[in-house]
């Protein structure tokens, strides 16, 4: 009898443990970042800089939708503008007012790459990522061993 | 004693038993724990991904969990939950950003150097195909507040009326409205009485 009472403050003990387990997995709920935005990340981790991260809310409080998207000619698709430094030097996509006249230039390098490395390109927080596809791979991610 | 061995194999299976209920209340303690730590962490799928607009909640940008924190400049950014404390929001707690630039808490530049205007068309489309749900009510005006016809007409939308197979089913695969709703306009999966907000005139499907 002595020994069927320890095993039931045993069990009473282990069960407390796992509801602590479990409220110390619920303190550890996911960072938030901001609705819309747009990690790009089509050349930066293979040319060895961070992904670029695009706040939707900063550029929409400033700027019509129909200024970037229309005028400027970027197309409503995270990554599908296959935009390069060249493109911005040039004054097509980000660089037609991040030239030093509209917006500051293409010296601040960190302003814009400065996404978490590895990070795939993709709108944080879309119902599509969160529902139907997983996140998109960069154009020149490494490809898988099978695809070689 | 002749009955020893039995005697002793029904003491092994008594012990075996009390374990066995032990072992259930832990698993069934971690199983609790994990739902409800997994519920926190997800939630329904339609919560999934909340952010400063659906939550309410302070997230400096260093601490968003896109930003890499070793990056100086990012100390330097404007904060969202600053700038957009005070902006309207609609039933589901997401920013109503019709209301945001109809209240002129914002006045965004309608070109790249803000010396030409837009042209709004004000005119409403009304679909009625959609089951037994409310009639849905697409407001021209709030939309061309912000876009030009070129952004949905004719890529995303054929201008003609019964001519665009719209589904939710396509919408939240990032189709027609799901092009912008979902994206960077409010979410198809929290707020059903924004679009579809016309009262039936008859029962619809059951």
């Amino acid at each position: 009898m002595t020994s069927y009472k320890a095993d039931r403050s045993i069990k009473w003990r282990f069960s407390i443990l796992g509801v602590l387990a479990g409220l110390a997995l619920l303190a550890m709920a996911p960072a938030k970042a901001e609705y819309a935005d747009v990690i790009i990340n089509n050349y930066a981790d293979a040319a060895g800089m961070r992904p670029v991260v695009f706040p939707h809310w900063f550029h929409r409080i400033r700027f019509r939708c129909k200024v970037c998207h229309a005028d400027l000619g970027f197309q409503f698709k995270a990554g599908g503008n296959k935009i390069t430094m060249a493109k911005i030097i040039d004054g097509k996509f980000c660089g037609a007012c991040h030239n030093g006249e509209v917006a500051w230039s293409v010296e601040n390098c960190n302003m814009c790459h400065s996404g978490i490395p590895g990070t795939p390109t993709h709108i944080h927080g879309s119902t599509v990522q969160r529902l139907v596809s997983p996140p998109y791979k960069a154009l020149n991610a490494p490809q898988q061993p099978a695809q070689q | 004693m002749p009955n020893g061995d039995s005697m002793n194999k029904g003491v092994e299976r008594y012990a075996f038993n009390t374990h066995l209920r032990g072992y259930f209340a832990v698993a069934i303690a971690l199983f609790f724990g994990w739902a409800v730590a997994a519920h926190a962490e997800d939630g329904p799928v339609w919560t999934k991904g909340l952010h400063f607009q659906t939550e309410g909640e302070v997230v400096p940008v260093l601490e968003d969990g896109i930003h890499d924190p070793t990056n100086n400049a990012v100390t330097i950014f404007q904060e969202p939950v600053e700038s957009m404390k005070d902006f309207p929001r609609d039933g589901a707690g997401i920013i109503d950003w019709v209301k945001v630039l109809q209240k002129d808490m914002i006045d965004p530049r309608q070109s790249k150097l803000g010396d030409k205007d837009m042209y709004a068309a004000d005119f409403d489309i009304i679909f009625k195909n959609t089951g037994s749900m409310p009639f849905v009510r697409f407001p021209h005006l709030p939309h061309t507040q912000w876009l030009t016809c070129a952004n949905c007409h004719p890529a995303i939308f054929l201008p003609q009326k019964g001519s665009n197979p719209i589904t939710m089913s396509d919408i939240i695969q990032g189709k027609y409205c799901g092009v912008c709703h979902g994206k960077v306009a409010f979410p198809p999966t929290m707020n059903c009485g924004r679009c579809h907000s016309v009262p039936r005139d008859s029962a619809g499907l059951r």
